[in-house]
């Protein structure tokens, strides 16, 4: 099992029926989720950063394929109370991946503070290292 | 806002018209829905006015657990009961078996009431605007309602709050007729506690985040002190004040152990266990934690992170080293056994290095 480093991204190899699963997830009906697929050279966004509004994004090359299910669930981690919603509504996840699926020899993800990594073809499972607040005595996601 | 079932008054003349006319091993059966199973409660005459009451799934048999009646009733009351065959209901608090058949029970619409919202605190009340346009809360004549909270079942009987106890008693418009025992008491109590807790820490927690990330925002560091960077919780603005204070006078200002050292893919990692100072003014207690010092290897700034204090949810194994550290921040036993490796050993911390770090 590979897995490949970004900062606070982790996309992790996995196999066949783990993507399956993934993709099952993505298409259950316990939150709005999608699958996109870039094959027109757009960028993919794997995760933001919410104070620096900087993103871990995928530059694709015209003709590489990549589809990325991606979450937008609420987010459990924030309590909801009115200092952590926006425009009235709890803090949503919006275009975070769960599952990518590379068809291409390999891509590169970029970011603005990190040097770039080289991922080669296959399934991953796109997480986010989470640490543990012990005000709180909470694990949450690595906010950065 | 609450959520409520209907009442269904139809179902309540058949089953009382059952009780009233229907002789001894004569049944009736109400369909009910709970997610995506159709159940059914299936009525069977006992005795003169009485009737037990029976949940079977409708398309399929069940096993054991589901033998056996759950309520006995009269045309004044129910008698909450579930029988479960070769095996004693010995802890009705947290018994998902009791409490989601009463939760199936309510859902007939039998009780008047049910509601299946009964969690925030605006479940209890309705607000309404008066004639002038005011508005008036006032407390919702009926509500029934069960859910689970600190990993025990509580039920509302028209305002009356009672940990689950076995058996319950109640009439056919939702109040309770036993008297609650002891232990239901204390337990709710405890609930109550544990709650009181966590929402006050989470408060607290909440309040020193705001108020830091402000005067951070501000640039207001003679505001600021060390310990503040235990109330941030996005890496970035800690990193920022790690970075304004130096991170020899963050660590000067602290009192902590280095657990372990290890150098992975030529980055350097510690684990230190730190004491915490509590960020509340006047107190002075302290608790111990875990925390990972890492450099960023594209930037070389300096970074800590919290890390649990043990490495699995039972917090029988405790984090020693950075290896244990680094698999518990990125999940990596939970990627192993998703993966179904037969080799996983629960006690090892199965660190997957990654490929490439940046």
């Amino acid at each position: 099992m590979k897995k490949y480093q970004q900062g606070d991204v982790l996309i992790v190899e996995i196999d066949e029926k783990r993507m399956k699963e993934l993709e099952k997830e993505s298409s259950s009906d316990s939150g709005p989720t999608e699958s996109i697929t870039s094959a027109n050279g757009e960028p993919v966004v794997l995760a933001f950063g919410e104070a620096t509004g900087h993103s871990h994004q995928i530059k694709p090359k015209k003709g590489d394929v990549i589809n990325h299910f991606h979450n937008s669930r609420i987010d459990y981690t924030v309590p909801f109370n009115y200092a952590t919603m926006k425009d009235g509504r709890p803090r949503i996840l919006e275009d975070e991946a769960k599952a990518l699926q590379i068809i291409a020899d390999e891509v590169t993800i970029y970011h603005e503070e990190h040097n770039p990594i080289t991922v080669p073809r296959g399934n991953y499972e796109v997480r986010i290292v989470r640490e543990f607040n012990h005000m709180t005595q909470r694990i949450q996601r690595v906010w950065d | 806002m609450g959520s409520f079932i209907e009442y269904n008054q139809h179902k309540k003349d058949d089953l009382f018209n059952f009780l009233e006319v229907a002789k001894p091993g004569q049944s009736l059966a109400l369909e009910f829905d709970i997610g995506h199973r159709d159940h059914i409660l299936q009525f069977i005459k006992h005795g003169k006015k009485t009737a037990f009451g029976y949940f079977v799934f409708k398309y399929w048999w069940q096993s054991d657990n589901y033998k056996g009646w759950s309520l006995k009733c009269t045309k004044d009351n129910i008698l909450w009961h579930p029988h479960k065959l070769n095996n004693k209901v010995y802890n009705q608090y947290s018994n998902d078996y009791y409490c989601d058949k009463l939760r199936g029970f309510l859902r007939v619409g039998l009780i008047p009431g049910y509601n299946t919202k009964y969690w925030s605190r605006d479940n209890h009340g309705k607000l309404t605007l008066d004639k002038d346009g005011n508005r008036e809360y006032t407390i919702f004549p009926y509500g029934v309602g069960i859910k689970k909270q600190r990993g025990a079942h509580i039920v509302n009987f028209n305002g009356t709050e009672t940990a689950a106890f076995e058996p319950m008693r109640f009439d056919w418009e939702g109040n309770l007729l036993n008297k609650i025992p002891y232990r239901a008491k204390k337990k709710l109590k405890s609930i109550k506690e544990q709650d009181r807790e966590i929402n006050n820490r989470n408060a607290r927690a909440n309040y020193s985040n705001t108020r830091v990330v402000n005067l951070l925002k501000k640039e207001a560091f003679d505001k600021l002190e060390v310990k503040d960077i235990f109330s941030l919780r996005n890496v970035t603005y800690r990193t920022q004040l790690i970075n304004h204070y130096g991170m020899e006078t963050v660590l000067d200002n602290l009192r902590y152990t280095i657990t372990d050292d290890q150098k992975i893919n030529n980055s350097h990692y510690q684990l230190l266990s730190v004491e915490i100072p509590d960020t509340r003014p006047g107190v002075d207690t302290s608790t111990r934690g875990n925390f990972l010092k890492m450099i960023n290897p594209s930037t070389g700034e300096v970074h800590i992170e919290g890390v649990s204090n043990t490495l699995d949810q039972w917090g029988n194994i405790p984090i020693e080293t950075v290896y244990q550290a680094l698999s518990w921040r990125d999940g990596d036993r939970q990627s192993l056994k998703d993966s179904g490796l037969s080799l996983y050993d629960d006690n090892a911390d199965h660190y997957i290095i990654p490929t490439v770090i940046s």
